[in-house]
């Protein structure tokens, strides 16, 4: 049993301590009521516009704002690319230029290494 | 007084027939109708009751909410429920999956067409009895307003780790995404592990049950606690 179950009926206590009732209406004319209370105010025709978009889809909604942007994208170089394509490829065939890189790199690693030359890297 | 009150039900029984209508014969202008008279409302009342939904997210959570309504709109009833209530009940359907870390897996139901007529069927269903009136005597007000106070006392994270909880409602919260989202607001942006979160949480239990105790309220005897 995890702790989440020991916690629901103290969850739901701390809700109600948290959140007054008349915010948590339950039946139909709670609802109403509580909609009433609310101010009318127009709503500008560009929120309209964004909105009438969200709902026919031609707009994404619930977009990740919890990160910046410099967070969740990262640009990779040429060569971080060609590692991924190498690891995403797995038995299966590689583009010709990079299959003919890795033949060449195949061909040097299999190669002596004369004494006194770096062997570091691939 | 009481002839502007009669007007103005008039005038919003007059709305709701002539939006009911629209919704039947398939009018796109019934959507407009509903979001400049019900979006605002809507977003502010949900951020009332969520205090972790954003501005931006209240707006995502309404759209939603007249999606699937649209969808279903031929299945309205209006004898059974207003306009209003329904789409309160779908966006607080909406918000509660959305405020316990369940946006994935909206984001994949989001344009599926055809929505399920049983799942919003019971956004229609009148609800006439409210289950919690009975409990709010004096001694269970005064109960919640210490709870309240205590739960004040405890570092801003705690508080915002019991927010989020008692907001998820019955839903299972993820704990990760929330570790997530709380990590940008307290912990420069650092995820907290969900492990971290549910510590936390527990942690802060054992406060809360012990400040009760002092203020005269043994949670465990009143049944809110089983360990």
């Amino acid at each position: 049993m995890t702790n989440q179950n020991f916690d629901i009926h103290l969850d739901g206590l701390v809700r109600s301590a948290l959140v007054p009732k008349g915010y948590r209406p339950i039946k139909n004319s709670d609802i109403e009521k509580l909609l009433d209370t609310i101010e009318e105010e127009p709503i500008s025709e560009e929120k309209k516009q964004r909105m009438l978009r969200k709902i026919r889809g031609q707009e994404p909604v619930f977009q990740d704002r919890t990160y910046p942007e410099s967070i969740i994208t990262t640009d990779l170089t040429a060569q971080e690319k060609e590692f991924v394509t190498l690891h995403r490829a797995k038995n299966r065939p590689l583009p010709p230029d990079l299959a003919a890189k890795l033949k060449e790199m195949e061909k040097r690693a299999s190669k002596k290494p004369k004494s006194g030359e770096d062997t570091h890297g691939v | 007084m009481d002839n502007i009150v009669i007007e103005k039900d008039n005038l919003m029984d007059k709305w709701q027939e002539d939006v009911t209508l629209k919704l039947w014969a398939d009018d796109e202008s019934a959507i407009l109708d509903i979001l400049s008279k019900f979006a605002i409302p809507l977003e502010k009342t949900l951020s009332l009751r969520y205090s972790s939904l954003q501005h931006a997210d209240a707006e995502d959570v309404v759209a939603i909410a007249i999606m699937k309504f649209w969808y279903w709109r031929q299945q309205y009833d209006p004898d059974k429920s207003s306009i209003q209530t329904v789409l309160y009940r779908i966006a607080h359907n909406v918000a509660l999956e959305w405020v316990s870390g369940r946006r994935n897996w909206q984001k994949a139901k989001l344009y599926e067409k055809g929505v399920d007529p049983e799942e919003l069927e019971k956004f229609q269903s009148s609800i006439t009895e409210d289950k919690e009136s009975g409990k709010q005597s004096k001694e269970h007000i005064q109960l919640l307003r210490a709870l309240n106070q205590v739960i004040s006392t405890l570092p801003p994270l705690h508080q915002d780790i019991w927010q989020a909880f008692a907001e998820a409602d019955n839903y299972k919260l993820n704990a990760a995404k929330l570790g997530a989202e709380l990590g940008h607001k307290h912990n420069e942006g650092v995820p907290i592990p969900g492990t971290t979160i549910r510590g936390y949480k527990s942690r802060s239990k054992g406060v809360i049950v012990k400040e009760m105790k002092k203020k005269g309220f043994d949670l465990k005897k009143l049944g809110y606690i089983n360990d």
